[in-house]
């Protein structure tokens, strides 16, 4: 067994001076691999680049300002004619709601119809009216309601038959003031109940008569 | 605050003269460190050269938030890392960088007899096939004056993961040298 060990044990020395030596070579590879120095004029070009970066980067901001300025103005332009642009100029209104105020009331009344129709208690104008100047002119206190489409034109056949007289609107809003005042109810008289008299002397005789 | 006002191609530049100092001095003694590293993955001293401008120019523009020097040691490796990976990755640049490598070590600055320009093909064709992070160890530990305590300060890990990739790529490296015949 000796003989046997002793090349073993030269063996793996040797092995290992070679793989030392071996590490030691990769490590001068890789260092001659990696040595050397940037040119001389390495720091030039990168100061000449960021000037170059610099000035181009303002020459672009300079460029684009009054670009930028222009556009700004524009839009500010844009914005201040649409505010000051009259209402009436306005598109079309809405199809999806209308708005309604409190009734004018008629100067004279005419002849009622059909007083046995729904009371109402607003009058209904046309939108394009409403966006017309006249509105403006419209007492603050009428609130602005909006309906629902089916609901607006109910209220504008109703408005129409009040127009054309068919109608009377004053006798429809007094007809509506009596439904909306409060009930009177009048105190009843209750008369105090008063029991007949009893007839003692004639049950005390009946008493005696009796066997 | 300090400020610099100077005038380049006829615009008055103004900028911060102590960030300018201070990136003056990172302009002394870093770019050999992002050139070797570049050079590390490119070996292609041209194309080495490219990229540590660029990592440069990159720092210039960051350094507001890299004025610490180690981070900027640290970050500055790590972009010249990978820009020259990107460089290598880019079609049609690696036979022009091995064809100018082969060109380029053939100068009689190697002091070491057994340095051959064949062992040097054989032993970056090696490293080439190492995992990125040992590759990145062993090229830093190349690089004169850095021991394993800077490098990893330089890659952000203990000292004791660095010698661990060390000897590992030194594995790696020696069976692939084994591997080719060349050993």
């Amino acid at each position: 067994m000796k003989p046997t060990v002793e090349p073993k044990e030269s063996r793996f020395r040797d092995s290992a001076g070679e793989l030392s030596a071996l590490h030691d070579q990769i490590d001068r590879g890789i260092e001659s691999l990696v040595s050397g120095q940037p040119s001389p004029h390495f720091n030039s070009r990168l100061r000449a680049r960021i000037a170059e970066d610099t000035s181009a980067s303002r020459l672009t901001w300079r460029t684009w300002a009054p670009i930028a300025g222009c556009a700004f103005t524009l839009a500010a332009l844009l914005f201040v004619l649409i505010l000051r642009a009259p209402y009436g100029n306005s598109p079309l209104p809405d199809r999806n709601s209308a708005t309604i105020v409190s009734p004018p009331r008629p100067a004279a009344p005419t002849p009622v119809s059909s007083p046995q129709n729904e009371p109402p208690r607003t009058a209904v104008h046309h939108p394009t009216h409403l966006r017309s100047n006249s509105h403006l002119d419209a007492q603050p206190s009428q609130p602005e309601v909006i309906v629902p489409p089916g609901e607006f034109a109910a209220v504008m056949q109703f408005a129409d038959a009040v127009r054309s007289g068919r109608i009377d609107g004053p006798q429809l809003v007094a007809a509506d003031e009596r439904a909306n005042a409060p009930m009177e109810i009048k105190s009843m008289e209750i008369a105090p109940l008063t029991p007949p008299p009893t007839d003692i002397s004639q049950d005390a005789s009946e008493d005696s008569s009796r066997p | 605050m300090d400020t610099l006002v100077a005038t380049v191609a006829g615009t008055t530049v103004t900028r911060d003269a102590s960030l300018e100092r201070e990136f003056e001095q990172r302009l002394a003694d870093c770019p050999t460190l992002a050139y070797r590293v570049a050079l590390g993955v490119l070996r292609n001293p041209v194309e080495a050269e490219d990229v540590a401008q660029d990592a440069m120019f990159r720092a210039y523009r960051n350094f507001h938030r890299l004025r610490d020097r180690e981070r900027f040691r640290a970050w500055l490796v790590r972009t010249s890392w990978r820009l020259a990976l990107d460089r290598i990755r880019s079609a049609g640049r690696r036979e022009r960088r091995e064809r100018a490598a082969n060109e380029n070590h053939a100068n009689p600055a190697v002091e070491n007899v057994l340095v051959t320009r064949e062992f040097e093909r054989q032993l970056a064709a090696a490293l080439d096939l190492l995992p990125e992070k040992l590759r990145m160890a062993m090229v830093l530990a190349a690089i004169e004056g850095y021991n394993t305590r800077e490098v990893a300060k330089l890659l952000g890990v203990p000292e004791g993961t660095v010698k661990s990739r060390l000897h590992l790529a030194r594995k790696h490296l020696a069976e692939s040298l084994r591997g080719t015949g060349f050993v």
